[in-house]
């Protein structure tokens, strides 16, 4: 028995922006900054090309299979054995990673807040948390994130004016001198980060339409791309590339540094105090994920095994790493293969059911998106991003002024870039109904 | 076992079991029998191989973790 809420576009959007740019923010600029140094923060152009590919695919899932979530489109495409064994990959892969961010976070929390309480405490509130959660329906968590995650995207859109005082742009030059494999390296880390967002694909049957979730995708991961470029943007420009690839939390350091007045001393307090709730928001739906997963097997609700997972997921937080460091490094190296891994047999199984059902005549054929005037735009601003980089990569290390100019170049591209997917949001799904 | 904490988490996950068995029908039995699955083979990784602590630490992982970060780094 499903759960049949329906959410609208503009929530799915902003739970996929809590899904992909606040897990993305404790541990990964480390990696980023150990691969592409300086240049960090021009990682999130890959990033942005997968989310919208993700999101054509279940545009195309949704079109041929409405009302069906992707672990049914499974069974219904690939049979009943094939597609059993195909969506236990895909619970074990949430499982996975869900057991490597909860103990990330209380690591992160035990680290840096609550320096004396036990991490397996955290980890337990943690579960028992989005154990409760999980017993609530789908738009619960949707209307309560889309408090959380709006107040915390202000935060963020406004950090490099209230860190104004300690940004210095020396520390972001030589822009693109390096060339292009170390911003494609840290691009490849910022996509395997990206990866779990194919837990929506479990939602699919909430959102009204192919339109709404496509557009959900777009917005919801420009949204996200743009936040964490301006996040890696103030971490180089205030802490510097080097000390961002050595210290493990950098976040912390980076809202510490905002002294707005000698009244608001602690703003890493309030900070954090909208962080927490956005983490948990990410793993409950992670969790959401398993369960509907699970559920698909069994035919039944998915409430009643939430405590037997809470628990399964609570073993393995504590017991499958050993310290901080291993951790980090599986978080951060160890989930692109396991992306990888994951991307290519589940896709390459079901793209191979979808065109035999489609040789035999079991499904329709679905048309391509209309994306009208601003989502031309808007992709032809995504290919100025990508120009950008390119220029600033290959003529950066001849003259510095190169690689400046193309990183004035890429901010002013994505910044249109997101205008034009507001406008294409606008015009499809508000103004059309 | 080392860790208190795992052996707590353990009985909790057994009187879960017991107190699930019969509800839905056989369909809180598939859960059960993923759950208790995917716990065995964690188990035996930690306990009957008993080299190291981590799960990561004990398989394959951790090889590919380090040839990873190696070439991103690299």
């Amino acid at each position: 028995m499903k759960d049949k809420m329906t959410i609208s576009t503009l929530q799915l959007a902003m739970l996929i922006c809590t899904f992909l740019a606040i897990s993305s923010q404790a541990s990964l600029p480390m990696a980023l900054a150990g691969s592409a140094k300086q240049d960090a923060w021009f990682s999130y152009f890959i990033p942005i090309l997968y989310g919208c590919g993700a999101g054509m695919f279940f545009y195309k899932l949704a079109h041929k299979f409405p009302g069906l979530n992707m672990y049914e489109i499974t069974n219904s495409v690939c049979g009943k054995f094939v597609g059993g064994l195909l969506n236990a990959l895909f619970i074990l892969y949430f499982i996975v990673d869900l057991s490597a961010q909860t103990r990330l976070f209380s690591d992160f929390f035990s680290s840096s807040i609550l320096l004396r309480t036990p991490p397996e405490l955290i980890i337990m509130m943690i579960t028992l948390l989005i154990i409760y959660y999980s017993s609530g329906t789908m738009e619960h968590l949707a209307r309560t994130n889309v408090i959380f995650i709006l107040s915390y995207s202000i935060i963020l859109l406004f950090l490099p004016i209230i860190l104004l005082n300690e940004i210095d742009l020396n520390k972001l030059e030589p822009v693109l001198s390096s060339g292009f494999i170390p911003p494609l390296k840290s691009s490849i880390l910022a996509a395997a980060a990206f990866g779990d967002v194919l837990a929506i694909g479990a939602f699919l049957h909430h959102v009204k339409g192919p339109r709404d979730i496509y557009m959900a995708m777009k917005l919801g991961v420009m949204v996200s791309s743009f936040l964490l470029t301006v996040w890696n943007f103030c971490l180089i420009s205030v802490v510097s590339p080097v000390f961002v690839s050595r210290l493990i939390f950098t976040g912390w350091i980076l809202v510490q540094q905002i002294h707005v007045t000698d009244f608001l001393d602690r703003v890493d307090l309030m900070v954090f105090s909208l962080f927490m709730p956005l983490i948990l928001i990410k793993h409950a739906v992670l969790f959401i994920a398993i369960l509907t997963g699970l559920a698909s097997y069994t035919k039944k609700g998915r409430n009643f095994g939430n405590l037997m997972v809470g628990l399964l997921i609570m073993l393995f937080s504590i017991a499958a790493f050993d310290n901080t460091n291993e951790v980090i490094m599986f978080n951060n190296y160890g989930m692109i293969p396991l992306t990888l891994l994951v991307h290519i047999v589940f896709f390459g199984c079901l793209s191979v059911g979808i065109s035999i059902s489609k040789w035999t005549g079991r499904t329709k054929t679905s048309p391509g998106v209309n994306i009208g005037l601003f989502g031309g735009l808007a992709r032809a601003m995504l290919v100025g991003c990508g120009a950008s980089i390119a220029f600033g990569a290959y003529f950066g290390s001849k003259l510095g002024w190169y690689g400046t100019v193309s990183a004035g170049l890429f901010i002013m591209f994505l910044l249109l870039c997101m205008y034009f997917t507001f406008r294409q949001y606008g015009e499809t799904i508000l103004n059309k109904g | 076992m080392r860790n208190p904490f795992l052996i707590l988490v353990l009985a909790l996950y057994i009187a879960s079991i017991i107190a699930n068995w019969n509800k839905h029908g056989c369909g809180a039995r598939k859960v059960i029998y993923f759950c208790t699955a995917c716990l065995t083979i964690g188990l035996i990784v930690l306990y009957i191989i008993p080299f190291k602590f981590s799960i990561i630490e004990q398989t394959f992982v951790l090889d590919i973790m380090k040839a990873t970060m190696n070439f991103m780094k690299g």
